[in-house]
């Protein structure tokens, strides 16, 4: 039974020969590859994952910048409607008071106008009566009335002729 | 030490995961080998025990022995002669002998299973029956043999010259994913490197990675060998499991910081006692090891030890009727044996990490005891 430990010295120098080139040469020809492998592969996984999320931030800083331009868009569009909308009204009010100018000024050159129109009837209408008075008073004169109810008629109907329009 | 549960479950997961990942047929390859194992240990067993029952009754210490113990030859079955007589059909293997400044090579079948003496110049060579090899004339005798352990190393190392350097062949171009044996290889390799070497040695762990790796496959292909029928017993062979633990000896003290030898040599302990407890921490450097060298020794030979008990109850109870018996349990205890395998060469490699750890211990930790 004490075979079972008892060490034998061929035995222990093929392993520790064995072992140890055996380590050296998958040291050199399977860890070191294998390992440096992984190792590549992780840093460069590691570098695309810190590389998408540098672009995510790009993008969201991106958004941003988007959200800001269309916030400025928004409120240059609203300064244009909004200065359109003051244009407008000016004009608009321009307009009024030009057109209400205008009208006052064509009221006043058609009061005027009316107003001498008048004055020119007035005067032609004086200008009439006056020659009518004294083609009346020619008449009158030329006739002698009998009574005087006659002559008032006369005169009345004198006068009705002369209708002033 | 309080990793060991939750890494020893976390192991178990990987294999398991593993296992169960790589479909049926590693499954049924598995179950393969150990019906073939046990039928094979079973007629092995059938025809030592038809060579012996002529003259004596069946032993099974001594067929047990013979199997769990190093040989000359590597032996396969045995053939029933035409005149009814055994005889060991054998692989033989070099003998290389080292005797008064000489060596002598030759192969093992020249001995005729120890019935034949081998000349070799003037010297004359003997061997008994367990295999120790005597120079007749009573000079001493250094054997270098490539004995049957040695022989099943050299296979376990042409596999995993195979394995690892056709993984890392793999690896040749970029690619995103591992592939091909690299996707085998590489669990593996990552698990001795980030749940054995970080955790236990710290930042200096590149330096120890090429030894916890070779440590780690070397034991485990080679306890998976000792599995196969008519395989060797190599990983619980003392003077195997003696060499390995000498390596980690080695390199634990030769990486032995001031404050790893600051505890042997000037504990924390009032000064009277010294005398105790510098020694107590000399045969503490030399236990770590020798446990490590126990370990796995009766570890994998108890396995062997008990399937061939197991094989042998046939023999014992002289009945076919106990063989359904026998073999049920036969492939119960392989199951178990091949978890073993794994679990084996784990925990020797992480103690191995735990001890250098232990000795790069940096001042600052110093705290924490």
């Amino acid at each position: 039974m004490n075979e079972l430990i008892e060490p034998s010295l061929g035995l222990i120098v093929w392993t520790s020969v064995s072992f140890l080139i055996l380590m050296f040469v998958l040291r050199k020809f399977a860890w070191k590859p294998i390992l440096d492998a992984v190792d590549e592969r992780d840093q460069k996984i590691s570098k695309a994952i810190q590389a998408a999320e540098e672009a995510r931030r790009e993008v969201g800083s991106l958004a941003g910048e988007r959200d800001r331009l269309l916030a400025d868009i928004k409120d240059e569009r609203d300064k244009i409607m909004a200065d359109a909308a003051k244009t407008r009204d000016f004009i608009v009010s321009e307009a009024k008071t030009k057109a209400a100018e205008e009208t006052a000024r064509m009221l006043g050159i058609a009061r005027e106008a009316i107003h001498n129109e008048r004055n020119a009837a007035v005067t032609e209408v004086r200008n009439m009566a006056a020659k009518l008075a004294i083609d009346v008073a020619e008449k009158v004169l030329g006739r002698h009335f009998a009574d005087q109810a006659r002559q008032e008629e006369f005169v009345r109907s004198e006068m009705d002729k002369i209708k002033l329009n | 030490m309080r990793y060991t549960l939750q890494k020893h479950v976390k192991f178990v997961k990987l294999l398991s995961q593993n296992l169960s990942k790589s479909n049926f047929s590693l499954l049924s390859l598995f179950l393969f080998v150990v019906f073939a194992s046990s039928a094979a240990l079973a007629s092995e067993t059938a025809t030592l025990k038809d060579s012996t029952s002529t003259e004596e009754e069946f032993n099974p210490v001594t067929t047990i022995l013979h199997h769990v113990l190093d040989n000359h030859d590597w032996h396969l079955f045995d053939m029933p002669d035409h005149d009814g007589t055994t005889h060991p059909v054998s692989l033989p293997l070099p003998i290389i002998l080292y005797s008064e400044g000489q060596f002598d090579i030759f192969m093992s079948s020249q001995f005729e299973h120890g019935h034949a003496h081998v000349n070799r110049g003037e010297r004359e060579y003997a061997m008994d029956e367990h295999g120790n090899i005597t120079d007749l004339a009573g000079h001493s005798v250094l054997d270098f043999s490539v004995t049957k352990n040695v022989a099943s190393m050299l296979v376990a190392i042409l596999l995993l010259l195979l394995i690892f350097t056709r993984g890392a062949k793999s690896y040749e171009g970029s690619h995103s994913k591992p592939v091909g044996l690299a996707k085998v290889v590489e669990p593996l390799v990552l698990f001795v490197r980030d749940d054995i070497a970080i955790p236990n040695i710290g930042h200096h762990y590149k330096r120890y990675l090429p030894f916890l790796l070779t440590s780690f496959f070397f034991i485990w292909i080679n306890n998976l060998l000792g599995l196969i029928p008519s395989g060797a017993n190599f990983t619980g062979n003392i003077s195997v499991t003696a060499t390995l633990a000498v390596f980690t000896l080695l390199i634990t003290n030769f990486s032995g910081t001031k404050t790893y030898w600051g505890h042997v040599f000037t504990p924390h302990v009032p000064m009277w006692l010294y005398p105790i407890m510098i020694p107590v921490e000399m045969v503490g450097i030399v236990a770590k090891p020798i446990a490590l060298m126990i370990r796995l020794f009766a570890n994998i030979t108890a396995g062997h030890i008990i399937i061939l008990s197991l094989v042998s109850l046939i023999f014992i109870f002289k009945s076919l009727l106990i063989a359904p018996v026998s073999l049920a349990f036969v492939l119960f205890i392989s199951c178990i044996e091949l978890l073993v395998a794994a679990l084996q060469a784990y925990v020797f490699t992480l103690l191995s990490a735990l001890f250098i750890g232990l000795a790069l211990e940096e001042p600052h930790t110093e705290a924490n005891h």
